[in-house]
């Protein structure tokens, strides 16, 4: 199938969802689903750019934050787990246990300790995501292979650097799966904590809006959460596939060779 | 979406051996003993909204005898078993048909790879809003948070399957029906299994989630009244009994999904 | 060439049991001489990774000891460089050549300028210049093998251990890799312990070729190699003295088979 043609196609869902509720929503005067052009005046009036800095920057700022020190103090965490083998046998299984309780969980037992000032929040996302990079980063310690660990100790490098250059290095395809993950629970802890405990915020203020029925405001604290959302992912993405450019390189020569 | 979303990091290998139950049981000795101690004369004794230990511990029990709990994780997971069902019946149809056919792919992954990066919790004011507080909203917000992962393992379980295959029956003139009755889906069954049980930790999260942001019924509302009502014990309590669902939930899933991949000698 | 009246190194008794189970090597010793080029040949599953995990100091061995210089070995020495049988396995595919050419310069703290003029040099010295911004998986087998040998000359051992180095690559090749190989210890007057289960391979390179017997592995005899310095691939392969050493050494190993364990 030609370019051309798959990209038309790849048009044809988004279109036809748009256009559809463009007409429809644009007769049916529903409260639930007010007209698109409506909903995208909101959009610019609220987030081009009157609330950004009130409301946007602040959360993506403790979402930054919060997994900044997830990745910091998971990074190490999981590196003694996965390599101390007594260590791993006994905080293995409590880590298990810390990240099979939904994040979202983490929230209300939080706010009741923290509150729900800025600091808090940062915290909130910083526990959430930090069992997914630590356990990710334990994982990724199996990944050397030990001909190669055979190798540095024969080179004589030294404890640390074999850590940095070696285990950190060959688990960095898990470790930076694990972050993905971190992410993912740091963007649901950001906008949930918000929707449930917060003052300001773009959860907050969607949330709100449910809550007062605005339908209109809603929907563009939606969208602009779903953008959010894609674009951070997006990003992460990127970053990764230029880390791990080497991992992919090596996988097509495997692949066909 | 990656493998390590439930997985277990405790994989005991050569059969699980008294050394390490012990060394497990005594990391959550350590755990509890530190919070016990952080809590009573360390440097977090009195916080605000932050139970001791014990409290904790005798709270989580009580929690075992009250059928308040039992009635909810019935809630939960009866919930959860809806969404997955809807997950993976479209997640299979949509995934199988956009990895058989070139046509169907080109029309539906634009839009799979835009939404499925999104994760569901943004669509729960919207869903809040049109559904209300009811079990409908957890089955909605898990099945939009779980059927991306059975619809991508679908999608790589078609296209993975091996060539030689796909053109042998060419070869025979197989009807394409056939081919995918007979071929496809089987060989594909163990990409199925692996899809349903990352989508069924999802979902799990998400039904909870629903029920703390929403007030939908199940062992998140739970939680949510308990936080309303301010009894720290018992949300910790409610904590460590969601720790307890998620991990027996997953490595039920995890072994279920190993039995079938070793059943079917698949890969 | 060789001088075994100073041995560089000594094997005394060495014996290895991994816990319970029957012992993998039985009371070997040996001496290897300063410069010369040492082979240890044995049938399959005779326990020479075993043999050259204890000999290197990667791994202890239950009983006995290796002394390198008189000094015994308790871990790998800075005196000496391994390349390993599994290339793909040995480099980091995430470094570039030149980083992994340089690695056990920076384990050392050699600085920068320095560790980059003798990559450089070392790299060239195996007929690998400019490629110092490649990655392993861009080269082709034979050539990775060039960059792992090059890694382990880069530090200017005296004692260079090489475990089957040219059992994963084409037979061109590993004649290529062969006569660099003799080359470099020629030219570095180095010490060279090699271990093969290739006969040929171990004639024609060798100065001296040590036989282990299988379950447990044992010290079966020890052959002298009169090929002198100068080998070739055609005419050194074609001398009797080959043949009759390569005969001699493949029924001895053939016998140590054949016996019941």
């Amino acid at each position: 199938m030609s370019l051309r043609s798959r990209v038309a196609l790849g048009l044809v869902v988004p279109v036809a969802i748009v256009v559809s509720y463009a007409l429809w929503s644009a007769n049916a005067a529903s409260p639930y689903f007010p007209p698109l052009d409506v909903i995208l005046t909101r959009f610019r009036e609220l987030w081009l750019f009157d609330l950004v800095a009130s409301d946007v920057l602040p959360s993506l700022k403790n979402l930054g934050l919060g997994l900044l020190l997830a990745v910091i103090a998971g990074i190490p965490c999981g590196a003694i787990l996965g390599r101390i083998r007594w260590m791993g046998e006994m905080f293995g299984p409590l880590l298990d246990f810390w990240r099979s309780v939904p994040p979202i969980m983490l929230i209300p037992p939080l706010v009741l300790i923290l509150g729900i000032e800025d600091s808090a929040k940062v915290t909130i996302i910083a526990v959430g995501s930090f069992f997914p990079v630590c356990v990710a980063t334990a994982d990724g310690m199996r990944q050397a292979d030990p001909t190669l660990v055979d190798a540095a100790r024969a080179m004589r490098l030294g404890p640390l650097k074999t850590m940095v250059d070696i285990y950190l290095r060959a688990g960095s395809p898990a470790i930076l799966g694990g972050i993905q993950i971190g992410l993912q629970a740091a963007f649901v802890l950001m906008v949930a904590s918000e929707m449930l405990a917060a003052y300001r915020g773009i959860g907050y203020l969607t949330m709100q809006a449910q809550v007062t029925f605005d339908s209109v405001t809603m929907w563009a604290g939606t969208l602009l959460l779903a953008l959010l959302g894609f674009t951070a992912n997006a990003v992460f993405v990127a970053i990764r596939n230029r880390v791990l450019s080497w991992h992919t390189g090596m996988r097509v020569s495997r692949a066909s060779s | 979406m990656s493998e390590a979303t439930s997985t277990l990091l405790w994989r005991p290998t050569g059969g699980v051996k008294l050394r390490q139950v012990g060394l497990a049981a005594a990391g959550f000795v350590v755990w509890l003993g530190l919070w016990q101690w952080m809590t009573t004369t360390g440097p977090m004794a009195d916080t605000d909204g932050l139970p001791t230990a014990s409290q904790t511990l005798s709270s989580t029990l009580e929690l075992a005898g009250s059928s308040q709990l039992w009635s909810s994780l019935g809630t939960t997971l009866w919930l959860v078993a809806i969404a997955l069902a809807f997950a993976v019946v479209a997640g299979i149809a949509a995934g199988v048909a956009m990895g058989f056919s070139p046509v169907v792919s080109a029309l539906l992954d634009p839009i799979s790879q835009v939404l499925r990066p999104i994760p569901a919790v943004v669509w729960l004011p919207l869903l809040l809003m049109v559904l209300g507080p009811a079990p409908e909203l957890g089955i909605a917000m898990g099945f939009l948070g779980g059927v991306w992962a059975v619809l991508v393992q679908a999608q790589v379980g078609v296209r993975d399957i091996d060539p030689v295959i796909l053109e042998t029956s060419r070869a025979m003139c197989l009807p394409r029906r056939l081919t995918l009755s007979t071929i496809v889906l089987p060989s594909a069954v163990p990409y199925f299994a692996t899809g349903i049980r990352i989508s069924a930790a999802f979902i799990l999260m998400l039904v909870i989630g629903a029920g703390i942001l929403g007030g939908a019924p199940g062992l998140g509302q739970l939680i949510l009244v308990a936080q309303q009502t301010g009894d720290p014990a018992r949300v910790f309590g409610l904590v460590l009994w969601s720790g307890l669902l998620g991990l027996t939930f997953n490595s039920i899933l995890t072994a279920g999904e190993a039995l079938l991949r070793q059943h079917r000698g698949g890969r | 060439m060789s001088d075994t009246s100073q041995p560089r190194l000594a094997l005394t008794d060495l014996s290895k049991t991994y816990d319970g189970s029957t012992p993998v090597l039985d009371g070997i010793s040996l001496t290897v001489g300063a410069g010369e080029f040492f082979s240890i040949v044995g049938p399959s599953g005779a326990g020479k990774t075993t043999l050259l995990r204890c000999l290197t100091g990667l791994m202890r061995p239950t009983d006995g000891q290796v002394t390198l210089d008189g000094i015994p070995l308790s871990e790998p020495s800075p005196k000496m460089s391994l390349v390993f049988q599994e290339y793909t396995r040995s480099l980091m595919p995430w470094a570039s050549i030149g980083k992994n050419v340089a690695l056990p310069l920076r384990a050392r703290g050699v600085p920068r300028a320095e560790r980059t003029s003798r990559v450089a040099k070392v790299l060239a010295e195996v007929g690998l210049s400019g490629v110092e911004a490649k990655y392993p998986w861009q080269l082709s087998g034979g050539m990775q093998q060039r960059v792992a040998i090059a890694r382990a000359l880069v530090t200017e051992p005296e004692v260079l251990v090489m475990d089957e180095p040219f059992a994963s690559v084409d037979a061109q090749t590993r004649m290529d890799l062969e006569d660099l190989t003799r080359r470099l210890q020629q030219d570095h007057r180095m010490t060279i312990v090699l271990v093969t289960h290739d006969i040929d391979e171990a004639v024609y390179l060798s100065d001296r070729i040590a036989v282990l017997s299988k379950n447990p592995a044992r010290l079966v005899e020890v052959v002298d190699v009169p090929l002198g310095a100068e080998r070739d691939q055609i005419h050194t392969r074609e001398v009797s003295v080959f043949a009759d050493l390569r005969g001699r050494i493949l029924s001895t190993i053939r016998d140590v088979q054949a016996q019941p364990v």
